[in-house]
């Protein structure tokens, strides 16, 4: 039998002596720790009640951006290095996630975002009694990571864990980088091209799922299992034309090998070789994946499918040989789903199947039903969409030129795609192509740095150095427009919360809370000894009729209205309402007779609803 | 295999679980407990069982140590709710005492290296 073998292309970057100008080694870390200095001055200054509603970059004064586009200078510059220098490329890539994601802890003076002090909630609720209240909230019945979050906060010495949540992404994008690094450097034997995927992560995470969250750990956990699996456990394929080593030992190769066999060359050529363990160690990292699978079913409703749909592409294409892992994955899902969560389950079992098949309902309900509420949001909506389309369309190239230099990335192509399998089944609430996003980004992120390292011998080096400023300049523009473009519904003030805690230091147990709409930093304490209204779904009560009405339905007790700056800005960002109009509702509540105004100031309002006592409701 | 290798790990480990246990229970308010506590929280349990695996590669052993810290705390709390045993005290005696006999483990065998690492 004649061995047809496949001459693949060296893919390893070898770039041409240096540059005019060249810096030391230490040069681009240097210019990065210079521009993180003027960050640091220039950041907080920035006035959080100018925003607009384009967000936080209607208000970064100008050095925030000169300092932004000299870490991307000095990352491009440092990675057409003749020789890459990893420690440099680590502290630059570090300053970059600092700056990206620590910006809003520095420039707010409260923790942002309404769901971090509901998570809060959860968690405050788990440490003062114990219990998980699955009858009050779904997502106490997977109640892993707000069990984390009820420990932590003891165990450090701080009060909870709005104290440190403000820097969670910067935490969690770090974190992300461990495995991150590990399964890219599985990938390719070329670091080059790990390195500048690993940054092209950090300016693609646009869609704010890292906040203190179950989704941002379990990425994390997510991210580990590939790592393993694919350092640990992946099969070679075999370049002589059988889909893998070890695959079909007696099958002999026909046309079907014939056939595969420039994709399995090209499959070969692009991965690095697995890491060789001894069985023993194996079977240690087979028992992490078995524990992480665990907490992870235990600990967020989606993250699972997103597990089970990656190991079955991983299995499928033959590229794992743990396969046992596969039903292990199901049976942890199931098991945990059918015993643990019937009491969330035996009401919305309708509801979780409704959208199942129907995936036009579920894209419009991802993507049309978000491009609404002021002209302004609507420019951030779409800057999201492209920004999405954008890292899509360069990791498509990325393939095609990796293609034709003898490459074929099929891992990270199948784990691209296998989280918007998930559309099939659910819409989330319309989350669920965001939530796809946040998981393919790290594969994508790959796909899209195979455009410009897939081989440079031909292209001179400040060519590849203009396209990734260029690049990345683009992908930070848009990054700070998508990912911070709801922030003035997002940011929280001192005075939001100061009438917050009036509310809480007021109302007795048992009060009705009647909110205009969701988004408001609430249900940190106590949560569940309130009644919310008119539920935390998406609603808003514009007018004094409907407050009135929601209040005499709940005449029988305390009744509180809470209108905060929060509120008006989320009604008027995602609804379209004109500014001043959460301003003429509390007019309205100051001057009618029902309504007794208990707390003012210029962020937020507390009103008792007295009504009945008077007679005039 | 150096000193470092074969005692500074384990004494690391033991030293942030003791004193993460002493500041808990006397409940120092410091930044320095928040420091010592956190590393001790995110790195210590999963570090002291990683290492029983001898692995090489250093960002792999850094990516489970931390992953399998918060995991080993979560189902230690996890556990003492769902046996309806909750306590905050319990959780960081139950942490504390994980780590440790990862630690003891880690130790015993490294006095014996029959777990040698595999070129195979």
């Amino acid at each position: 039998m004649r061995q047809r073998t496949y001459q693949v292309k060296q893919s390893q970057a070898h770039f041409p002596p240096s540059l005019p100008g060249n810096l030391p080694a230490y040069g681009e870390p240097l210019v990065a720790v210079i521009a993180l200095l003027l960050w640091l001055v220039y950041a907080p200054t920035a006035n959080i009640r100018d925003m607009n509603d384009l967000g936080l970059v209607s208000i970064l004064p100008l050095p925030v951006y000169v300092a932004m586009i000299l870490v991307i200078l000095a990352f491009a510059r440092a990675i057409v290095r003749r020789e890459i220098h990893p420690p440099s490329l680590a502290l630059i890539l570090l300053i970059s996630v600092f700056m990206l994601y620590g910006i809003t802890a520095l420039v707010e003076s409260e923790p942002r975002f309404a769901t971090n002090y509901v998570h809060e909630g959860f968690s405050e609720y788990i440490r003062r009694t114990g219990d998980l209240a699955t009858n009050l909230d779904a997502r106490f019945s997977w109640p892993g990571f707000f069990i984390f979050g009820a420990f932590l906060p003891a165990i450090i010495g701080v009060p909870s864990t709005l104290t440190f949540l403000a820097w969670a992404p910067v935490f969690f994008n770090i974190l992300y980088c461990l495995p991150l690094y590990a399964i890219y450097t599985s990938l390719t034997s070329d670091r080059r091209l790990a390195w500048l995927a690993l940054w092209f992560f950090c300016l693609g995470n646009w869609v704010g799922q890292d906040y203190w969250s179950p989704q941002a750990l379990n990425l994390f956990m997510f991210l580990v299992i590939v790592a393993i699996l694919l350092r640990f456990f992946r099969v070679v394929p075999n370049q002589s034309g059988s889909p893998a080593t070890g695959m079909h030992p007696l099958q002999q190769p026909g046309l079907l090998d014939r056939i595969t066999a420039p994709v399995v060359a090209r499959m070969r050529a692009a991965e690095a070789e697995p890491v060789r363990v001894a069985d023993w160690q194996r079977t240690g990292l087979a028992l992490c994946l078995v524990v992480i699978m665990f907490f992870i079913a235990s600990s967020h409703q989606l993250t699972p499918f997103f597990v089970i749909a990656a190991v079955t592409a991983l299995v499928g294409l033959n590229r794992v040989r743990l396969r046992t892992f596969l039903p292990i994955t199901l049976v942890l899902t199931a098991v945990w789903i059918s015993y643990m969560t019937v009491a969330f389950l035996s009401g919305h079992i309708h509801d979780l199947l409704a959208d199942f098949g129907s995936v036009g309902s579920v894209m419009s309900a991802n993507v049309g039903e978000r491009i609404r509420g002021s002209p302004e949001h609507q420019i951030v909506v779409y800057v999201r969409i492209l920004m999405t389309v954008a890292m899509g369309i360069v990791g498509v190239f990325g393939v095609i030129r990796r293609w034709f230099i003898g490459v074929v990335d099929i891992i990270p192509i199948a784990l691209s795609i296998t989280p918007f399998t998930m559309l099939v089944f659910q819409s989330y609430g319309g989350e669920l192509i965001l939530r796809g996003y946040f998981i393919a980004l790290p594969f994508m992120a790959f796909l899209a740095a195979g455009l410009f390292f897939a081989r440079q011998r031909s292209i001179p080096r400040f060519v590849h150095l203009a396209a990734l400023v260029v690049v990345g300049i683009g992908f930070l523009a848009g990054f700070f427009l998508a990912r911070y473009g709801n922030e003035r519904m997002d940011y929280v003030t001192e005075e939001e919360l100061e009438g917050i805690e009036y509310v809480y230091a007021t109302a007795p147990p048992g009060s009705a809370l009647i909110i205009i709409s969701p988004n408001l930093p609430l249900r940190y304490r106590n949560t569940e000894q309130y009644f919310y209204l008119p539920g935390l779904q998406e609603f808003y009560l514009a007018e004094i009729t409907g407050v009135r009405e929601l209040s005499q339905e709940q005449a029988d007790r305390d009744v509180f209205v809470i209108i905060t700056r929060t509120q008006k800005a989320y009604a008027e960002l995602f609804y379209g309402l004109q500014v001043g109009w959460g301003d003429q509702l509390e007019r309205q509540l100051l001057t009618a007779s029902d309504f007794q105004v208990l707390f003012q100031n210029r962020d937020a309002s507390v009103f008792r609803y007295i009504g009945d006592e008077r007679g005039l409701s | 295999m150096n000193r470092w290798q074969r005692w500074g790990w384990p004494v690391l480990i033991l030293v942030s679980s003791l004193l993460t246990l002493a500041m808990y229970s006397l409940d120092v308010q410091s930044p320095v407990r928040t420091i010592i506590s956190t590393w001790f929280v995110i790195v210590c349990p999963g570090m002291a069982y990683v290492r029983l695996l001898n692995l090489r590669e250093k960002h792999i052993v850094w990516m489970l140590a931390v992953a399998l810290s918060i995991i080993l705390t979560t189902l230690v709390a996890m556990v003492l709710i769902y046996t309806g045993q909750w306590s905050l005290d319990r959780v960081a005696f139950g942490i504390t005492g994980v780590t440790l006999l990862g630690v003891l483990l880690d130790t015993l065998t490294r006095t014996k290296p029959i777990l040698e690492y595999s070129e195979a």
